[in-house]
């Protein structure tokens, strides 16, 4: 009987076990987990420490008891995993026993990047990612008197835990080096209309600096800025950004010394599969098909994550898998062609975000900083803004009208992806009905 | 959430949740549909409304207004209390009393305006609903009145009563009868009747053969038309002569038909044959080829029905553009045969139901003679000889000139001051006056004006009885207490009748006590039905026979079927009715834009004329009916009231529910007049001409021809008929003519 | 089994009678502007050079493979095994509208009350045997429930 192993646990891990057993796999599903917590959602920690979220609602899919019940898995929790053979397809623990398997899924995620302050998150510095973080930052907001705090970071978490601190009225600092908040999904103009909301909320927003070092003193934290200017605050929030997890896969010995291909994330097929047979990631610290640069990219997404999961499971499980696998990877490492046509196949993704917070919703779709024409129109609905060149649409932010985001996004792809030729009479009705301007969906349909 | 959670919230009726179902009607609308409601009930509260199933008509479904009823019984806007006017008239300043009180006081006052003016000098108005008219009718005429007026004074009575000078009867369409031919006549039975609309729905997949005709691009013409023809508003008369003048030029009328029914043909011949199909097109805008084709058709296909609805006598030359139309039967023989167009013979409430009950006797037997013209009657006689109620439409003009005579007091059961064309001259004249009642479910704006304001029940919280086509009647019961203090209105006026008329044993008994009276003859299912709260097939129920109408010989003067009115014939002729449905031209004879009337440009628009008139069809930029005269001049030609499918007047406009699916009034204009003008959708625009200005947002839509504008009537914040002169009426009928009016529309800065 | 409310456009006016039906089963409160779950809506059109209106009425498809599911950061979707309708616990739901992201219907909206609400099928109703209330309405077939 085949024997899999899963590297961690979130979304893609959980979707990966549950594709697996849907689709048929009956042998034993090995998960190592470094923490001893069930499946959380990054993306849900801010709300567990505002107090919207009871802190289990930040495991969405429950408890681990469940998890083994519902998918009949071995749990290996606080189990580090130090690295992968690929060759032998073995798993190195830290402890430094060993076990092999059929398949593996490497789905380890990403974590917080903590730049260098010359000193790690702690005391009064914090970060936003993880369980602990969340933890720890809702300890010192409830057992201190916190007035005043600086967030690095103008991205989406780090718009969060501006919310989350503003609403607690605490006087809130934002930092970021890029010259406009959201600066990977946002127009120039959306971000000013933006940053004029923030700051008319009372945010101070330093943009086009960054941080040079960190004191701590008591009570105190003072961030010094690359301009030369130094702000001090009761805490210090880092939501600068994550990183893929891939040292694993980075440090994974394979035959003929050709190793799985990382470029800032592992590397896979629209089968999920990475350069080397039987091994899989998903999730946070793979790169998939961008379907706008048509090259691979880490898309960090809960939904990505979750149907990424879904197609790795599912081909694991898959019998043909074996069978039909490449014999060598392509040599300038983008994706293999499939393992089999019968296989799920990731169809790829753009960049896209929604963020809420106060009473705002920014939508973003595709890349902000390509060139081209621009359309903006505003009515009561909202704003809609395109950067196109007559015939692609590069990039699309929505304020407000967040209810057509998901119909945008969608006839985005299909013209991207060349089934976009037709935009059905209901659909075009609905969005008019939804107060897009008429200039906008002919933008669209064309 | 639990599973007890789960069935409250999903509000299934049973032990589990305390809910339960009661059986009601919906009593939004106008009498035709009014549909069975089936009232989830919990703690003496509607959580819930469905249709009833298997009901006649509906079939157990609901209209989009139906569906709302549970918010329009709710409504925050409910009258709670008899109130009395501390204030000035016009203002809101009431206080609450109680219902001896107000009692008291109507009865004093009305007695002493009796007393001192006559019972002609008080006013009985009744607007929705319209369960109550036999009764305010009756009460009306034991006070010793006759200037009993209702909502039908612009509704649907002009269109029966062109049907009654042409066929002696009221007319309606057979469906049952499978026609092969329907010619819907600004007809979309999709919206505010879809019963009639699934009538059309079955024929057409029956094979029916369907032409709409219709101003506006509608449902109707969009699922059903085989054959759409779009006039430019108030040309349908041309158009319909148009079609005769075709069918008689080729010989195709049914001569036999002719020779043996019908009056007044070499007449009609003579007068529809100015009407060539190139005249047609030019003035209708409809091409010549689809007016033929209809022509084709109508003449051909047998068994034909040609029908319209109430919107068609809703211009100032509606009665002679109805019967216009319904004159096309007459020539075709399609009359009194299955599947053709058939008389109406009234049950109860201006409903057909196949059996006979004695409302009219109920309703005209404490008539007194009259002394004095009603109201309305010197201005539109017509009217009054037909329905011999006093038209509504020419009470501002009398309380504001006190000709013939002086008005004193006005009972209005359900006042809608919108429903006056010109509202801001009909709230002036409301003030002249000495007494006024009120009674309605919400505050209105004729609450305002009142001196006593009484609250009354929804149709779910009374007991009444309606009849359905097929037989049916229908006696309900409460499916709730009435809400705070309200009463139902025969309620109010069985006590006003114990005081004022006390004389009338009948009337004082109670509604119960009427009805037996009014269905005398089958009491015992009347009893039976009230106790099962059920629909019920009376056994008095006989189908009505085509032919046997044509065979006993029409009641019109000539006993025949009058294309020529013999009835119109004998009004004096300097009121210049014509006995034939003549066409002639119902826009306004000019409008100066008042914005720019001081600019010294000449932008009146142009003066044109009938089509009798020289020049007319070759002077390409004047003559011709609203098409191209925009360009000239600016203006459009504004359609009141179109329907939207969420409301009926003004009743959904304040149901939060029903107002969400159209939150702003709004105006339907044509693309390329809204790009001609920089108009974009949901522009807010002006809409104004020199009786008043109001203020909406434009909805860009085909659905308006070019040069045309569309806007639902009834709003406050918008009346429509804040745009229509007080006297843009119909000679023969009294009805404004809501559906065409000259503005001039901009956008709003 | 496996249900679907399918919508049948040539039967359509767009007269909202499904979205009244709605507000009324599910208290929609339109005063602090929230949406019924199902909404009729009218557009222009051309097709082969004429001029059309078509009628619509467009709520959740309930899609086999629903992309809100996987969507949802907090697990609050979910199928019913019993009629497939897309259900939802919103006891977790942050407001993060990432349901409309994913979602190429337009039909997960945020309430009044912060949560992600959308037409769930009338679930309860139509195990019990009923119809959802926007099919029991609607005056013109429009809308059928039926068996995927």
């Amino acid at each position: 009987m085949d024997k899999y192993a899963v590297i961690g646990i979130g979304c893609a891990g959980y979707n990966a076990v549950k594709s697996m057993r849907e689709n048929g796999f009956i042998g034993e599903i090995h998960i190592y987990s470094d923490v001893s917590h069930p499946s959380a959602n990054p993306m849900l920690t801010t709300y567990y420490v505002s107090g919207r979220l009871p802190r289990e609602g930040m495991f969405p899919f429950g408890s681990l008891e469940k998890l083994v019940k519902d998918y009949n898995v071995i749990l290996h929790t606080d189990t580090r995993v130090r690295h992968v053979n690929a060759s032998e397809k073995q798993l190195v623990l830290e402890d430094g026993s060993s076990e092999v398997f059929d398949k593996i899924l490497i789905a380890a995620g990403a974590r917080a990047v903590s730049p260098p302050l010359g000193q790690k998150p702690k005391g009064r510095c914090f970060l936003m990612r993880s369980v602990e973080d969340a933890d720890r930052l809702k300890q010192v907001l409830e057992q201190e008197n916190i007035s005043s705090a600086a967030v690095v970071g103008a991205s989406m978490t780090g718009i969060k835990v501006t919310e989350l601190l503003a609403e607690k009225n605490i006087s809130v600092t934002m930092i970021d080096m890029a010259d406009r908040l959201f600066p990977l999904a946002c127009m120039k103009e959306t971000a000013d209309i933006l940053e004029k909301d923030l700051t008319g909320r009372g945010i101070r927003l330093l943009l086009r600096t960054g941080v040079d070092h960190v004191e701590e003193n008591g009570n105190d934290i003072s961030t010094f800025l690359t301009d030369g200017s130094c702000v001090s605050t009761d805490i210090l929030v880092l939501c600068i950004g994550t990183r893929a997890n891939t040292e694993l896969a980075a440090n994974t010995e394979v035959l003929e010394k050709e190793p799985v291909l990382i470029n800032r994330g592992i590397v896979v097929d629209e089968h999920m599969q990475t350069s080397v047979p039987g091994i899989f990631a998903a999730g946070d610290c793979c790169e998939a098909l961008n379907i706008q640069t048509g090259s691979t990219m880490i898309i960090g997404l809960w939904a990505n994550a979750a149907e990424q999961g879904r197609i790795a499971g599912c081909c694991m499980a898959a019998d043909c898998n074996e069978n039909s696998l490449p014999d060598t990877p392509p040599a300038d490492g983008s994706p293999s062609s499939a393992l089999c046509s019968a296989l799920p196949a990731y169809k790829g993704s753009i960049p896209n975000n929604i963020t809420h917070y106060f009473d705002q919703t920014f939508v973003g779709i595709g890349d902000p900083n390509l060139t081209g024409e621009r359309f903006t129109a505003f009515n009561k609905s909202g704003m809609v803004s395109a950067i196109h060149d007559g015939r692609n649409i590069k990039c699309i932010n929505i304020l407000g009208n967040y209810r057509i985001s998901g119909m945008v996004k969608d006839y985005l792809i299909k013209r991207i992806t060349g089934q976009g030729a037709f935009m059905a009479v209901a659909d075009m009705g609905l969005l008019r009905n939804s107060g897009v301007p008429e200039e906008f969906i002919q933008l669209l349909k064309n | 959430m639990t599973e007890q959670e789960l069935l409250l919230r999903a509000k299934l009726p049973g032990a589990d949740t305390g809910i339960e179902i009661k059986h009601s009607v919906c009593d939004i609308c106008t009498p035709g549909p009014q549909c069975g409601i089936n009232a989830y009930i919990k703690d003496g509260e509607i959580v819930k409304i469905e249709g009833m199933p298997g009901f006649p008509g509906s079939g157990g479904v609901l209209c989009t207004k139906g569906a709302a009823n549970r918010q329009y019984v709710y409504r925050k806007e409910r009258i709670k209390t008899p109130l009395k006017r501390v204030g000035e008239r016009g203002s809101r300043d009431f206080v609450p009393i109680s219902w001896d009180e107000a009692y008291d006081i109507i009865e004093e006052n009305l007695s002493n305006i009796r007393k001192q003016y006559g019972p002609e000098s008080v006013v009985w108005f009744t607007g929705y609903t319209k369960w109550i008219r036999p009764w305010l009718r009756r009460l009306c005429h034991s006070f010793g009145g006759h200037n009993y007026m209702t909502e039908s004074s612009t509704c649907f009575r002009a269109g029966r009563m062109a049907n009654e000078t042409i066929f002696g009867r009221d007319a309606r369409g057979d469906v049952m009868g499978a026609p092969h031919l329907m010619v819907g006549w600004g007809s979309n039975p999709f919206i505010n009747a879809y019963p009639m609309g699934r009538g059309f729905v079955k024929s057409k997949e029956a094979g029916t053969k369907i032409i709409i005709v219709d101003v506006r691009h509608t449902q109707a013409a969009e699922k059903l038309a085989d054959l759409f023809l779009q006039p430019n508003i108030g040309t349908d008369a041309v158009l319909a002569h148009a079609i005769a003048n075709i069918i008689i030029q080729n010989g195709w009328q049914d001569q036999e038909f002719i020779d043996s029914y019908v009056h007044g043909f070499d007449d009609y011949r003579k007068m529809v044959s100015q009407y060539d199909l190139e005249t047609a097109e030019k003035i209708t805008g409809v091409p010549a080829r689809d007016i033929f084709t209809a022509a084709d058709w109508i003449a051909h296909i047998k068994p034909t029905q040609i029908g319209t609805n109430n919107g068609i006598a809703h211009h100032t030359n509606g009665f002679n553009t109805h019967r216009a139309i319904m004159c096309l039967n007459l020539i075709t023989g399609n009359y009194d045969k299955p599947g053709t167009t058939l008389p109406v013979y009234d049950t109860f409430c201006d409903m057909g139901s196949g059996f006979d009950t004695h409302e009219e006797e109920f309703m005209e037997e404490t008539r007194t003679p009259k002394t004095l013209p009603q109201i309305g009657e010197e201005r539109f006689p017509l009217w009054n000889l037909m329905t011999g109620d006093a038209q509504a439409m020419d009470l501002t003009r009398q309380l504001l000139e006190g000709t013939p005579y002086k008005l004193h007091a006005l009972c209005a059961f359900g006042m809608n001051t919108m429903m006056f064309p010109e509202t801001p001259l009909f709230r002036k004249a409301l003030k002249t006056l000495d007494f006024m009642m009120a009674t309605d479910l919400v505050w209105t704006d004729a609450c305002s004006y009142a001196d006593i304001v009484l609250p009354v029940c929804s149709s779910l919280e009374r007991s009444e009885v309606k009849c359905y086509p097929g037989g049916f009647f229908y006696y309900t019961n409460p499916a709730i207490e009435p809400l705070y203090e309200s009463r139902n209105d025969v309620e109010i006026m069985t006590e006003l009748a114990r005081r004022l008329c006390p004389e009338d044993k009948v009337l004082c008994s109670g509604y119960h006590e009427c009805i037996k009276y009014m269905f005398r003859e089958m009491t015992d299912e009347i009893e039976k039905g009230h106790e099962t709260g059920l629909p019920v097939r009376s056994s008095h129920f006989r189908p009505y026979i085509p032919g046997t109408y044509l065979k006993n010989g029409p009641s019109t003067p000539s006993g025949k079927l009058e294309l020529y009115s013999e009835l119109i014939a004998g009004i004096d002729p300097s009121y210049g009715l014509d006995p034939l449905p003549s066409f002639y031209n119902a826009d306004r004879k000019s409008c100066k834009n008042p914005v720019s009337a001081d600019s010294g440009a000449d932008n009146t628009c142009i003066d044109y004329n009938d089509i009798s008139s020289p020049g007319c069809g070759t002077n390409s930029s004047g003559c011709g009916i609203n098409s191209n005269l925009y360009n000239d001049c600016g203006s459009f030609t504004l359609m009141t009231g179109a329907r939207l499918p969420h409301t009926i007047h003004s009743r959904g406009h304040k149901v939060p529910w029903l107002r969400s699916l159209r939150p702003d009034p709004m105006v339907d204009i044509n693309p390329s007049d809204a790009t001609r003008l920089g108009i974009a959708q949901e522009d807010r625009v002006r809409l104004f001409n020199d009786t008043g200005e109001i203020s909406v947002l434009a909805n860009v839509t085909e659905v308006a021809n070019k040069g045309d504008l569309h806007l639902i009537h009834g709003y406050e914040e918008a009346n429509a008929t804040d745009l229509i002169p007080w006297d843009h009426t119909d000679p023969y009928s009294g009805f404004p003519g809501y559906k065409q009016v000259r503005v001039f529309i901009e956008k709003a800065d | 089994m496996s249900y679907k409310i399918n919508f049948y456009a040539d039967l359509c006016v767009a007269c909202g009678a499904c979205s009244v039906a709605c507000m009324d089963q599910n208290d929609i409160d339109t005063e602090k502007g929230d949406q019924p779950y199902r909404r009729a809506y009218q557009t222009d059109y051309t097709d082969s050079g004429e001029k059309h209106i078509g009628y619509f009425s467009a709520s959740c498809r309930h899609c086999d493979d629903a992309p809100c599911i996987a969507a949802c950061p907090s697990g609050c979707l979910f199928k019913d095994p019993e009629t497939g309708f897309t259900v939802y616990d919103t006891t977790n739901c942050i407001g993060c509208r990432s349901c409309s992201m994913a979602c190429p219907h337009g039909a997960p909206a945020v309430a009044s009350t912060g949560k992600m609400a959308k037409c769930y099928g009338c679930n309860e109703r139509v195990k019990a045997g009923l119809k959802p209330a926007c099919v029991a309405v609607c005056p013109f077939g429009a809308l059928k429930l039926e068996e995927a």
